[in-house]
């Protein structure tokens, strides 16, 4: 009975394996690290693909959130079974490009003519070296977000969000509030990320560029973030939280959504499910400027891993769909990120979109002065310890210089 | 030895070496190797990711112990040790010793006590996590109540590993409690009763009786929960990262970082057997503190 039982498992295998044979589908593994509703939007994306190529099934799978999914992908590299695609955060592709992981754009299209239709700005994202290793997917800035009913209640303007950082501590002031009279502050002006961990690092490095400063020197070969600006640019943060106390180092979870912080640096990913969590008169700003006027961009772009040539063609089908016009339309649309492609920006549908959505405006206008990070190896290690450092100064409340300075002598050990 | 040699031909012996192969296959391919593997990529600068590796010698060792950072885990670790140990071990006992008496519910007490120990370490830190947030946190809002102005538990430097330790006392608790329970059961009741009629008190037999017969359970619970602290990784990992500002940076949440967010594969050996060497010298010298002549 058991034998005959293990023959028709085994035959129905077999014939089942033949079907599959037989229909020729590729099946790619594709990871990604989205949350929430962009999630939701992405991977119905993916099943709209599936459904449009019966000869490629796209299998997605949610690999956690950023550092979980990047660990990941990196022990996957090593271990030389990495998936066919991948969602990647602008600082991977540059380690990945090191090992021979990744197959650069050129050898499925002429990047020359390919990317013609593309932002300098999102091109420059996924550059390394001069070439282009990936497929830009999505482009975000660093955006204020404000909370327009706490403006009134403090009699400032909601119309008029800070433009500078000597406005913002004086709006800051105002808005930092002890409600209950309980002698303890309960809302507070602005916040941002200032932990290390949790990626503080990338809102710095805007306020070190607003303030005039670099992470790294004019060619590369050193970190240079100890400078006159970079310490000014941390003396600020630690004014804000110590000095003017409008910057709490323990904010409420969600504190802007409930309406306990009155602006919040966030990024334009963030704007369409803000929008629609919050009740209450919610506003976007560009973020405020110092010397330069500058906001930092963040993105993700997908990756094609070496493969058989038959599975790369595939993926990069898949890719190529993926960001193709009328996806980067729906997905610029749905979500609040920055279209990459210029035939979208210029789109008749994207211009009604802006029209709808009046603060996506600002996003728009921001990117004509936005700022890639440099894409080099040793960016995630330089930007790890500046992060660290910045994180020290600022909780334990001590003068930056001395920070700054052993941080760029360890930052150095990572670039040759 | 020619003996012992001949035993291992004995038919019972085959058999059961032979049952015990698979397992140490995957011992020896998962953790024997690994181990020796991990010595030899110490002395080498070698990326998780990189094909090629380059022989530095000691290089990775002597560039950890002048670290800033590194030292700066050596230094919480033991701080976080210091701390977790002793209380930990003095409640645990206390808390035996009370179990140990007939009372109601015992059951229920001693299962309450045991439940964090078995609880992921994971789920356990996001729920204290959420405990000590510090605006409408648990802990803080009942602080708050007998006007206290509890602190950034987990934000202020100077508060962040007192949490952790607090954390980690009440999780492994239950663990060494256990293990002095099975302790003071072997104690025979005779010995105490002839104490008491010699006119001995209980705090007298708590220290002439009980501690002296529990010595070696004592000793064991010390090493395990020092060998423990040393190792302290999970709560770090999910309540902390390190932070802020490396005041909860331990050497294997360095390790840690080391491995998989820089990907300097051979420099994290390099601390993993300086730990190793650590926890291997405590231990020699607890062991020689804890023996008993019997």
């Amino acid at each position: 009975m058991l034998k005959k039982v293990l023959t028709l498992v085994l035959i129905s295998t077999l014939v089942l394996g033949m079907v599959s044979v037989a229909s020729a589908q590729v099946k790619i593994d594709y990871w990604h690290y989205l949350s929430g509703v962009n999630a939701e939007i992405h991977e119905a994306k993916v099943a709209e693909f599936n459904e449009l190529h019966p000869d490629i099934h796209v299998e997605v799978l949610y690999t956690g959130n950023q550092f979980a999914t990047r660990d990941k992908l990196m022990t996957s590299v090593a271990g030389g079974q990495p998936p066919h695609v991948a969602l990647m955060d602008q600082f991977w592709p540059p380690l990945m490009v090191s090992t021979g992981a990744l197959v650069p754009i050129r050898e499925f299209v002429d990047p020359e003519v390919y990317f013609a239709d593309y932002n300098q700005i999102s091109l420059d994202t996924v550059t390394i070296d001069g070439e282009q290793w990936t497929m830009p997917f999505s482009m975000s800035n660093q955006i204020l977000f404000y909370n327009k009913d706490m403006f009134r209640e403090v009699g400032l303007d909601p119309e008029k969000p800070p433009a500078t950082w000597d406005e913002l501590v004086e709006y800051g002031l105002k808005l930092t509030r002890d409600v209950d009279g309980d002698g303890k502050t309960d809302e507070w002006g602005i916040n941002f990320t200032t932990r290390a961990n949790v990626g503080a690092v990338y809102g710095f490095i805007t306020f070190l560029w607003q303030a005039g400063g670099q992470i790294y020197n004019d060619d590369f070969t050193a970190a240079a973030f100890n400078n006159e600006a970079a310490v000014e640019a941390v003396n600020f943060w630690i004014d804000l939280a110590h000095k003017h106390k409008i910057l709490t180092l323990s904010p409420p979870q969600e504190g802007f959504e409930v309406g306990r912080i009155a602006m919040q640096v966030s990024s334009t990913s963030s704007i369409a499910q803000t929008a629609a969590k919050v009740d209450f008169d919610f506003g976007v700003a560009p973020l405020p400027a110092h010397k330069e006027k500058v906001t930092g961009v963040g993105g993700s772009s997908m990756g094609i891993f070496r493969t058989t040539p038959e599975q790369e063609a595939a993926a990069w089908t898949f890719v190529e769909w993926m960001a193709n016009e009328q996806n980067n339309l729906e997905w610029s649309m749905a979500t609040g990120y920055t279209p990459l492609r210029k035939s979208v920006l210029n789109s008749p549908e994207y211009a009604q979109y802006l029209e709808e959505n009046p603060y996506i405006q600002v996003v728009i206008e921001q990117a004509e002065y936005a700022r890639a990070r440099p894409n080099l190896v040793s960016y995630a290690d330089v930007s790890r310890v500046l992060g660290i450092a910045v994180e020290e100064a600022l909780f334990a409340n001590i003068d930056p210089q001395q920070t700054l300075d052993n941080a760029v002598l360890e930052a150095n050990g990572y670039i040759w | 030895m020619v003996r012992k040699w001949k035993r291992l031909g004995h038919e019972q012996t085959k058999t059961a070496l032979l049952a015990l192969l698979p397992s140490f296959v995957v011992f020896s391919v998962f953790t024997i190797y690994p181990i020796f593997h991990s010595l030899y990529l110490s002395f080498f600068n070698v990326s998780l990711v990189a094909t090629t590796k380059r022989y530095v010698g000691f290089g990775n060792y002597t560039t950890l112990l002048n670290n800033p950072t590194f030292r700066r885990a050596i230094t919480n670790t033991l701080h976080y040790t210091m701390g977790v140990v002793p209380v930990g071990i003095f409640l645990a006992l206390v808390i035996a010793v009370l179990l140990n008496n007939r009372l109601r519910f015992l059951g229920f007490f001693r299962s309450a006590f045991f439940t964090p120990v078995i609880t992921s370490m994971v789920a356990v830190s996001l729920v204290w996590t959420w405990m000590l947030e510090p605006n409408y946190g648990l802990i803080n809002s009942l602080l708050s109540k007998i006007g206290i102005t509890g602190p950034g538990w987990l934000t202020d430097p100077k508060w962040a590993m007192t949490s952790v330790i607090i954390l980690s006392i009440w999780k492994n608790l239950g663990y060494n409690m256990v293990i002095f329970l099975a302790g003071l059961q072997d104690i025979p009741a005779e010995v105490y009763e002839s104490a008491q009629i010699d006119g001995a008190t209980s705090i007298q037999s708590f220290f002439r009786i009980t501690i002296p017969m529990i010595k070696p359970t004592l000793g064991f619970a010390t090493i395990m929960s020092i060998m423990g602290s040393m190792k302290v990784f999970g709560q770090i990992y999910v309540m902390t990262g390190g932070g802020p500002a490396n005041s909860t940076m331990v050497v294997v949440y360095y390790l840690y970082q080391q491995a998989f967010e820089f990907y300097r594969t051979g420099y994290a050996s390099a601390v993993a057997w300086i730990l190793f060497a650590v926890i291997l010298v405590f231990t020699i010298i607890q062991m020689r503190f804890f023996r008993t002549d019997y």
